[in-house]
């Protein structure tokens, strides 16, 4: 896997907002297939740069590559046309509409008939696209015409989740999506991104806080630390000791031995 | 090793000094007052803002352990004279501000070091920085979550990305509906706004919901100063934790009427007079 080229890469980024430097030499790398870890403490920068993979904020400096290419993408909509899905804590759902309009919205099928030039909706097509995804992602959603502000959190991830797994072409980000979930849900939720990098062959980048989560499902993990990239490695090379230390900066051991 | 904030509390301190026949010397300030009310909720909380070079600034940095508040951003300025408010204290607990000398504040820039810790936080609460509103709003652009409580400064006309809003009712010009001005705020680009009215209760809205609720019953008012800093802290604290907006207002009038029965803006061993300071 080590000589594939990555999807995507960020390299050297700087960020500022401000007077505040965000990000000070940023890189993350993500391969086709692989499950990505983006690991830090509070401010180190890991949301910052995930908003720069997705568009939302443009870098002051570095690169961006998309399959070897640069890229510089000016909003969402240009990172997503790029094939790079981003699922946030919040969700961005539209809690008034129902699991297929927020899958569809801003991209909804038109009718393929005459009604289709005029604007009407093939709620049925978009239906039957959700139906089946979500089918495939192993969820249950009783039905699909209820606004999801009804639904529980699990349901609303996995319509969030399917949303950027139908759209996501090449990578898949997901800024912490089971910090709110019960343990049911969570382990449902780290089996859909396991699914989706194996049966759709999708780069995850995946964020948390959680460190256990980070061992069961990561393929390699980076951690960050004040705005920078401090430790990259295969996650069969570093230890739960390795990780803090680097989001800490601490260098001594964290367990002494015992007291003589 | 450090350990960073939850919170950042970034503005105003001072010394309440109630005149005779109260006769005491508190440590109070808005943003002051919102640091300890959090960490007294059990909230890893820092305050950062200036003191003076005097002792009365020993007075505030001395609170703030007490009351277990990070200190470690607090830039204690020689030369400058610790601001100062002088407080009568009228029927029903109302107070009367006779006096304020806050010239350390209006002089006060965070350095680049303060705004890297204020960074590190999951929320930064500021009031009285005016010249720093538009510091803060580039920090929430880029995912902060901030809150300013705008019971003195006034409020512009954009108010993009800031987490929550706090607007006092009586700063509003007369007759406008505190329920009209909440939805006004949020058009703003707020995520959130309150809008308090003492003990008239208070409203909340977010592009999503909006919430009510009345004042918490106190059974006898001392002094009604750090109220509404008692509240806010709950509110921001009820927020961080993920609870509905009513329960934030619920959560917020309960610390409010708490922090009206007791003399000063919170619980405090160094009251002394002014003659002994």
């Amino acid at each position: 896997m080590s000589d594939q080229t990555p999807i995507l890469a960020a390299s050297n980024i700087v960020k500022s907002f401000g007077a505040v430097r965000a990000l000070n030499g940023a890189d993350i790398d993500v391969k086709a297939g692989e499950i990505h870890a983006l690991v830090g403490d509070n401010g180190a920068g890991k949301s910052t740069l995930i908003k720069i993979l997705s568009g939302v904020h443009t870098p002051d400096a570095g690169t961006v590559e998309v399959d070897g290419v640069p890229v510089a993408f000016a909003n969402p909509r240009e990172a997503q046309d790029a094939g790079i899905e981003t699922v946030y804590q919040d969700l961005a759902l539209a809690g008034t509409l129902d699991a297929p309009s927020n899958v569809f919205l801003g991209r909804e099928i038109l009718r393929s008939d005459i009604l289709g030039r005029l604007g009407f909706l093939d709620r049925r097509e978009m239906r039957r696209r959700v139906a089946a995804e979500i089918e495939q992602l192993g969820t249950q959603i009783p039905t699909l015409r209820a606004p999801v502000a009804l639904m529980s959190g699990g349901q609303r991830q996995a319509v969030a989740v399917a949303r950027a797994a139908i759209w996501g072409r090449k990578v898949l980000i997901m800024d912490e999506p089971v910090a709110a979930l019960a343990p049911q849900q969570t382990a449902y939720v780290l089996g859909l991104m396991d699914q989706v990098r194996r049966d759709r062959h999708l780069g995850v980048i995946f964020i948390s806080h959680t460190l256990p989560h980070v061992f069961e499902v990561a393929d390699r993990v980076t951690v960050m630390r004040r705005g920078r990239t401090v430790l990259v490695a295969p996650i069969s090379d570093v230890t739960t000791d390795d990780l803090i230390r680097a989001m800490t900066g601490v260098t001594e051991p964290l367990h002494t031995g015992e007291v003589p | 090793m450090a350990v960073d904030p939850v919170v950042v509390s970034l503005g105003d301190n001072c010394l309440d000094v109630y005149l005779p026949p109260v006769d005491r010397v508190l440590v109070g300030g808005s943003c002051l007052n919102v640091a300890v009310r959090l960490a007294r909720g059990g909230l890893r909380a820092a305050y950062v803002g200036a003191v003076g070079g005097d002792d009365f600034g020993r007075v505030v940095l001395g609170e703030l352990a007490a009351q277990s508040v990070d200190d470690s951003h607090v830039r204690i300025v020689d030369g400058a004279t610790t601001a100062l408010t002088e407080i009568a204290l009228e029927g029903e607990g109302e107070r009367r501000f006779v006096n304020e000398s806050y010239a350390i504040h209006e002089a006060y820039d965070p350095s680049e070091d303060d705004w890297s810790f204020v960074w590190a936080a999951q929320h930064v609460h500021a009031s009285r920085l005016p010249r720093h509103l538009d510091g803060l709003l580039t920090l929430a652009e880029g995912g902060l979550s901030v809150s300013y409580d705008f019971s003195v400064d006034p409020v512009p006309s954009r108010l993009d990305g800031l987490a929550i809003a706090f607007v006092p009712h009586d700063l509003l010009p007369p007759g406008v509906d505190p329920v009209d001005a909440a939805h006004d705020l949020v058009a703003r680009g707020c995520e959130c706004a309150v809008v308090t009215l003492g003990a008239g209760g208070s409203v909340a809205a977010t592009t999503r919901a909006f919430a009510t609720a009345p004042a918490a019953p106190v059974p006898s008012v001392v002094d009604t100063c750090g109220a509404g800093d008692a509240f806010i802290a709950a509110f921001v604290a009820a927020r961080l934790s993920g609870k509905p907006l009513e329960q934030g207002l619920a959560d917020g009038a309960e610390a409010g009427a708490e922090a009206c029965s007791t003399l000063g803006a919170f619980p405090q061993h160094g009251a002394t007079t002014l003659a002994e300071r």
